[in-house]
């Protein structure tokens, strides 16, 4: 599966910036998801905000609808 | 500028904000005034349309088909993290396991991410510009109120290449223009 793995070292930029794109496609999934499931299980956006290292005005706008 | 727009041309503004609002766009384009437009047309206008073949379910499909591309870019980008050594499909799989079947794919639109957007959607350039083209395509033709047949001059005028090619599928621009130039001349 992942009989690829060198081409981390890719010397075309539209390989490398492709997969710089696709994971921060990724990364916004997964924390959308996580934010989610953190306030379902009560979370405050402070704490939520400190587990992602940034400020809890930045994770509040984000992802809160409710205002 | 709104205050020159007949009751039409407004309606047509302020659905073309919904439907940018229901395809989860960021900004109101050219092709939500397209929708807005086919959706409060007045009968000579819409006739002419329609006769074309240019109607609002028409856009709105073809909209809702182009707004969706999610398995194809999830494809792209399983190949691309492939690349790096991350498996994309297994990532999907094992959030699936935890927070149920459509978690991942839902994950940006269910949180409310990106949700601020429930009161006003700021116009794209081009859209404004559709709007400003309209403004003049009414003093061209020395009507005092724009309607949505100035808005729909204004949309061919503007240029707006996707906005174009929606419609072209249907009818060459040009004639189109020249259909509303002739409804608005046959009203003067």
């Amino acid at each position: 599966m992942t009989d690829s793995i060198g081409d981390v070292s890719s010397a075309d930029p539209a390989d490398g910036l492709r997969a710089v794109r696709a994971l921060q496609r990724l990364q916004e999934r997964l924390e959308a998801v996580h934010v989610a499931n953190a306030r379902d299980q009560g979370w405050s956006w402070q704490a939520i905000a400190e587990a992602l290292g940034v400020s809890r005005q930045a994770v509040h706008q984000k992802y809160n609808r409710r205002r | 500028m709104f205050e020159r727009f007949s009751r039409n041309a407004r309606v047509s503004v302020v659905l073309a904000q919904e439907e940018a609002r229901e395809l989860d766009a960021e900004e109101i384009r050219p092709e939500h005034l397209l929708v807005g437009v086919l959706q409060s047309a007045g009968r000579d206008l819409s006739s002419v349309l329609g006769g074309y073949g240019v109607t609002a379910d028409v856009i709105r499909n073809r909209l809702a088909e182009a707004d969706s591309p999610g398995d194809e870019s999830f494809d792209d980008d399983a190949d691309a993290l492939k690349s790096i050594g991350i498996d994309l499909r297994a990532v999907r799989d094992s959030v699936a396991r935890t927070f149920g079947a459509d978690a991942f794919d839902n994950a940006l639109r269910k949180s409310g991410r990106r949700r601020r957007r429930r009161g006003h959607i700021p116009f794209t350039k081009p859209a404004k510009k559709v709007l400003e083209l309209s403004l003049r395509e009414a003093l061209a033709h020395k009507d005092n109120t724009i309607g949505c047949e100035h808005i729909m001059l204004g949309i061919l005028r503007g240029g707006d290449k996707f906005t174009l090619g929606l419609i072209a599928e249907h009818v060459g621009t040009s004639v189109l223009r020249g259909a509303i130039v002739g409804l608005l001349d046959k009203a003067a």
